[in-house]
């Protein structure tokens, strides 16, 4: 694309910036500091992760891709909160920040904060702001209070290690004096609580050996194993087949009540949300467009974008031959222009949405919606 | 298991065959002739020998008719010495080519059974500090070294060590096995062999991190971006945990793998390097045989090489059956 050429002085010029910038991260990541450094308090006691203003760029040669871009969303407990956006919207990355999963060194937080309501070994509670935490002091959350499923139970799991072998080493690393017996009782237990139906035989088990289904469950008794009050499953049945995909949306439900703890769910299936769901996150080109209870999203969805998901949703009512779908792509995510990004794409422009990009509104005490459709109603009502 | 290693050890006799009629065939058409060498000595000596003479010898060596069913005959009169376990008489040095062999592999192979030892210690090492910081200040000095020592040929960097550790400094020995002016025994003839092989191993050595290293990189590299990796971060686990036991274990795969088949190359001799540090190893020898032409021994030398590529190659796969638990053998 001619648009996108860059002349050999420019690309230097971007390298030069970004290591800059990478080489200041890097080095903020690994600092060492104290505890007292990333301790916070929550806005909202009821809440256990609040995201608060994030941004993850990632630096690449062709330009900074502002990946999230100013995300605000909060976790209630034990509640679950679905993420939806069409691929490349930032979700992932959203949740690959808070587990500070990212690919360094181009892979950075750059700003914001993720809150989250921790609870030490000994009971006392304690906010910590991951999105400060040094590197090695991520260990108090990650695998620990936060657990993560992943889109891929194909190849999640090290092919050269027994099931066994790998859910064994969660056990120890909670309880390094644990023994050889305890561990497998408690990869067992685990094993079976996802519904496994020969525990023994997987557990000597390699991944080779299991299905695309069974393996997810092992990736979910894995995540479960650590205890966490949070999990994280990021599009857990995209790959899986639609039976297996009822199993297992089933089992992250009867787990969600039997760990008391809270799920954040990304997907791009509306369906899932509406059947899993309490609140919904909907975002678009690193940013969140609209956020509320499931009840309000899809009953009453207010951005563009949103209504055209639900409008994009097979149904068997439609007479329709063909699927609705959104005109256009996704912006290009490098030096993006300071106006809605959904404005090439919205049949509902008005003149404001060439103006600078709309602020959060607040429609009812959960509703929000980042449209200038809606700031007329807002002044009027 | 058994039944597969049976099943390659028949089909691995039936590409030796092969092997060995491609090897005699190519050895006939070779433009060296050892008879007529031996006559051109014996001339120059101020004798002559009769035509009669000069063709008694080539009957006599067996390569009196080099026309394609003289060469075929040849070929199988080899082939039948073989099923006999005889590998000929090397002609050069009147003995049976076995027996060359045997006096000669020792040294070669323990040169390079060290300098492999050391190879492997070093580039493994070297190539996952790479791979975990990769495009980092450490990761530059490791592959600009390691690149350094892959493009320098081995006689110059060889004679460079020679000159530097050997000549100016005095340090090591310069050539040869064994000290010519001291008659060691017990563990001082054990030490000056090791001195005098240290320059050649540390050529060796330099000279072949950097592939190994380069290998280890990528593979490593590649095995750092998989899913399961990311799985293993996602558990809480250290990442010294993640790198030496997730990450390790999957770069393993193909590292013990090429280690199966570097079996020839452990007998093989460096050719070049005994050359520049005057190694009485079976690479020297080898090399001497090709342009002596002697057939008994090239076709003997080569054919013990490509059995132990045979049966390298068979334990490659077989090791990799026993890393990877992916992969059955049936």
């Amino acid at each position: 694309m001619a648009a996108n050429y860059l002349s050999g002085k420019e690309i230097r010029a971007i390298a030069k910036e970004n290591k800059k910038v990478m080489k200041r991260l890097e080095a903020y990541k690994y600092r060492k500091c104290d505890e007292s450094e990333y301790l916070t308090e929550m806005k909202n006691a009821e809440n256990i992760l609040e995201i608060d203003d994030l941004h993850t760029y990632f630096f690449t040669d062709q330009g900074v891709v502002k990946a999230v871009n100013g995300v605000s969303f909060d976790i209630p407990k034990n509640a679950t909160v679905g993420v939806v956006g069409e691929s490349g919207c930032g979700k992932s990355v959203t949740s690959m920040s808070v587990m500070r999963l990212l690919q360094a060194p181009t892979g950075q937080i750059y700003s914001g904060e993720i809150r989250f309501k921790a609870k030490d070994k000994d009971g006392t509670v304690k906010t910590y702001d991951i999105a400060k935490m040094p590197m090695r002091d991520i260990f108090k959350i990650r695998g620990n209070e936060i657990a993560m499923i992943f889109q891929e139970p194909m190849t999640s799991l090290n092919p050269v290690f027994t099931i066994g072998q790998q859910l064994d080493e969660v056990t120890f690393i909670h309880d390094p004096e644990a023994t050889k017996e305890d561990a497998k009782a408690r990869s067992i237990e685990m094993l079976n609580l996802v519904g496994i139906a020969m525990p023994e035989r997987v557990y000597n088990a390699f991944p080779h050996e299991l299905s695309g289904g069974m393996r997810q469950r092992v990736m979910i008794s894995m995540a479960l194993a650590s205890n966490p009050r949070l999990i994280i499953a990021d599009e857990p049945t995209t790959a899986l087949d639609v039976t297996i995909q009822a199993q297992i949306l089933d089992l992250l439900r009867d787990l969600k009540t039997k760990i008391d703890g809270s799920i954040m769910l990304i997907t791009h299936d509306l369906g899932i949300i509406a059947e899993m769901a309490d609140y919904v996150v909907v975002m678009y080109a690193g940013k969140v467009i609209e956020k509320g209870t499931v009840q309000e999203i899809f009953h009453n969805p207010m951005h563009p974008y949103t209504i055209g998901l639900q409008k994009s949703k097979p149904t068997l009512q439609s007479d329709s031959d063909t699927l609705f779908n959104i005109p256009g792509n996704v912006p290009n995510p490098i030096n993006m222009p300071d106006h809605c990004y959904f404005k090439e794409r919205c049949t509902n422009c008005i003149g404001k949405c060439s103006g600078e990009y709309p602020g959060m509104i607040q429609v009812s005490p959960t509703h929000f919606v980042a449209c200038h459709l809606y700031e007329e109603d807002q002044k009027n009502g | 298991m058994f039944k597969y290693i049976i099943k390659r050890l028949i089909m691995s006799v039936f590409i030796l065959l092969g092997v060995s009629m491609i090897i005699y065939f190519l050895i006939r058409l070779m433009p060296v002739d050892f008879i007529q060498d031996k006559i051109n000595a014996i001339n120059q000596g101020g004798a002559t020998v009769s035509e009669e003479t000069v063709n008694a010898m080539y009957e006599m060596y067996g390569l009196g008719d080099n026309s394609f069913l003289g060469i075929l005959k040849g070929y199988f009169s080899w082939l039948g010495a073989l099923a006999t376990l005889d590998l000929g008489t090397s002609f050069v040095y009147g003995i049976p080519v076995a027996q060359v062999i045997f006096e000669h592999m020792g040294i070669s192979f323990a040169i390079a059974l060290i300098a492999t030892i050391f190879e492997f210690m070093i580039a493994i090492p070297l190539g996952i500090t790479a791979a975990t910081h990769q495009y980092s200040f450490r990761d530059y000095i490791v592959t600009i070294l390691v690149m350094i020592g892959i493009s320098l040929p081995s006689f110059f960097f060889g004679q460079m060590l020679k000159d530097v550790l050997a000549l100016k400094l005095g340090w090591f020995p310069a050539s040869g096995l064994v000290n010519a002016t001291a008659s060691f025994s017990g563990v001082e003839l054990l030490l000056d062999y090791f001195k005098h092989m240290f320059i050649p191993i540390l050529t060796i050595v330099i000279l072949s991190i950097g592939a190994r290293m380069r290998m280890t990189r990528t593979n490593m590299l590649e095995v750092m971006n998989s899913d399961y990796i990311r799985t293993a971060r996602a558990k809480g686990l250290r990442e010294s945990v993640v790198i030496n036991k997730h990450a390790f274990r999957n770069t393993l795969i193909p590292l013990v793998t090429s280690l199966a088949g570097l079996l020839p190359s452990l007998f093989s001799g460096a050719i070049i390097t005994e050359q520049v540090f005057d190694l009485p190893g079976i690479g020297n020898i080898a090399l001497d045989a090709m342009n002596r032409g002697d057939i008994p021994f090239i076709m003997g030398y080569n054919m013990f090489l490509a059995l132990l590529s045979v049966i390298g190659v068979l334990l490659a796969d077989l090791m990799y059956g026993l890393v990877d638990p992916r992969v059955k053998l049936e």
